[in-house]
């Protein structure tokens, strides 16, 4: 967005937090049922807004029906505050939403919108996290119709998706699924928990802050309550692991800026053809950074 | 005829500010933490919580019952939403000390989001009857006291949601205070 664009306020009058309140109102019913039903993918009327499907309107939409002044909001996408779907994402809802305030500090934040990470830092029960979704069903993999796939989700019936996983093994020795890992939610639904890395799947079990998942082009509206248990798919010979961060000789690889070695890490390649590993959650990388300087400090003096 | 002494006062004074964006707003968030974190007891900060709640959710289009006639003509047109029987309705408005006489909607095995939201008035959240929660929204467990609150209520929404996904999901309002029993909620009678 240019950063220059303002919103036609004085010839349009848009409301607080763009959408008018019946859509809230609808989407907000949407967001109380999928919390009264774990995991559940409530369908709601989608609205049209001012960027493409497919760019976070699902999750634009839940926060904006959220949102009032006294919040603060943190925008990530693939963990950067500074990429250019956080960046757009929160400059129009700080347009469209006066008062609200916005931060790059997890801890500050009462409303956090991400984009395919979960914060590093442990969210409290003042925070809601609200997560951006392409693909709401984990079902659509191995059945193509939506009405068998609601069939399927209501009868709790996933011997379909469990094959899909055991298949896997015989041919690759290994779920080759990396993102979007099905996770059952309170024993019954499974979900597709958006593209976070099996590495922030555990973060969502018995968490003290609500999630909610907002998918814009196919109008579902799905959410994990706080303390609730959310266990990705397995087998039991099979455990469920998440990505492995250790290098040949069993070390494990530690963020190249701040040398966190607990960090979910990008893989950077390089110039000259070599890697290099870094934190994903900018916030989180920078709170090390000044960790370790505040200590360098106090060490010198 | 409705009798006046049994209309709960207010809903023709309730200002319309529960309709600006800012207060539903605010009401709204209220409502997400009751129904986050079930059992707790949540101050709504604006005069009378049962108003307040429809005011927020409720809008045309949305069927409503109100078996008990607590709500006023002028209240209902506000809302402007249509009146059906409670086995209808998407949201009923009840009275906690009056056992329930009907079946709310369940919604089915496919869509259970059409299952019925009940608003349940009751006396208070101190005294009365001890019930303990358990289920998604508390850590452990908790325990909740009730006030003016018929025991054929819990058996109901327990016999309601035998049949999860599908059930009824219960808002009680009492005073200045909500709490939020979803239908994921197992709920036992405490024996002091």
């Amino acid at each position: 967005m240019n950063s220059s664009y303002e919103l036609p306020l004085d010839e349009a009058d848009y409301n607080f937090g763009f959408l008018d309140e019946y859509a809230k109102r609808e989407i907000r019913r949407a967001i109380l049922k999928s919390i009264c039903i774990p995991g559940y993918q409530t369908p709601y009327a989608s609205r049209e807004m001012p960027m493409g499907r497919g760019f976070g309107t699902g999750g634009l939409q839940l926060t904006l029906s959220l949102a009032g002044p006294d919040d603060v909001l943190k925008v990530i996408d693939q963990g950067s505050d500074d990429s250019v779907n956080a960046v757009n994402l929160r400059q129009f809802v700080s347009l469209t939403c006066p008062g609200l305030t916005t931060t790059t500090h997890t801890s500050d934040a009462t409303i956090i919108q991400s984009r395919h990470r979960i914060p590093e830092q442990p969210l409290n029960e003042s925070q809601v996290l609200v997560l951006q979704v392409p693909y709401p069903d984990a079902l659509v993999v191995v059945e193509p119709s939506e009405a068998r796939r609601k069939a399927m989700h209501g009868e709790g019936d996933y011997s379909r998706l469990l094959t899909k996983l055991y298949e896997d093994i015989v041919k690759f020795r290994e779920i080759t699924i990396s993102h979007r890992y099905p996770t059952r939610i309170n024993g019954h639904y499974v979900i597709d928990p958006s593209p976070i890395p099996r590495y922030d799947v555990p973060q969502l079990n018995q968490s003290p802050a609500l999630t909610l998942f907002g998918a814009g082009r196919e109008k579902k509206i799905y959410a994990v309550p706080p303390y609730t248990n959310a266990t990705p798919l397995a087998f039991d010979d099979v455990p469920f692991r998440t990505e492995d961060f250790h290098d040949d000789r069993g070390e494990r690889i530690a963020c190249a800026r701040c040398g966190s070695t607990r960090s979910f890490l990008d893989e950077l390649p390089l110039a000259d053809g070599s890697k290099r590993w870094q934190c994903s959650d900018t916030d989180y990388c920078d709170q090390q950074l000044q960790l370790k300087s505040g200590t360098l400090t106090g060490a010198r003096q | 005829m409705i009798s006046q002494s049994r209309m709960p006062p207010g809903q023709d004074d309730q200002p319309l500010q529960a309709w600006h964006p800012l207060t539903q707003q605010q009401l709204f968030r209220g409502l997400l933490h009751s129904f986050s974190y079930p059992g707790r007891v949540v101050r709504v900060g604006q005069p009378q919580p049962l108003f307040s709640a429809l005011a927020t959710l409720v809008d045309q289009g949305l069927p409503l019952a109100d078996p008990g006639r607590l709500l006023s003509k002028l209240f209902l047109r506000r809302l402007g939403c249509q009146v059906t029987p409670p086995e209808e309705a998407a949201f009923i408005v009840c009275e906690g000390h009056k056992a329930p006489d009907f079946t709310p909607r369940l919604g089915s095995l496919e869509s259970p989001e059409t299952g019925a939201t009940l608003l349940v008035s009751v006396n208070a959240f101190t005294g009365g009857k001890r019930y303990r929660l358990r289920g998604p929204g508390i850590a452990d467990t908790t325990l909740l006291e009730i006030d003016g609150l018929d025991d054929a209520w819990i058996k109901a929404h327990q016999r309601w949601r035998s049949h999860y996904p599908m059930g009824a999901d219960m808002l009680l309002v009492s005073g200045d205070s909500w709490v939020a029993l979803p239908r994921t909620l197992t709920i036992m009678e405490e024996i002091r």
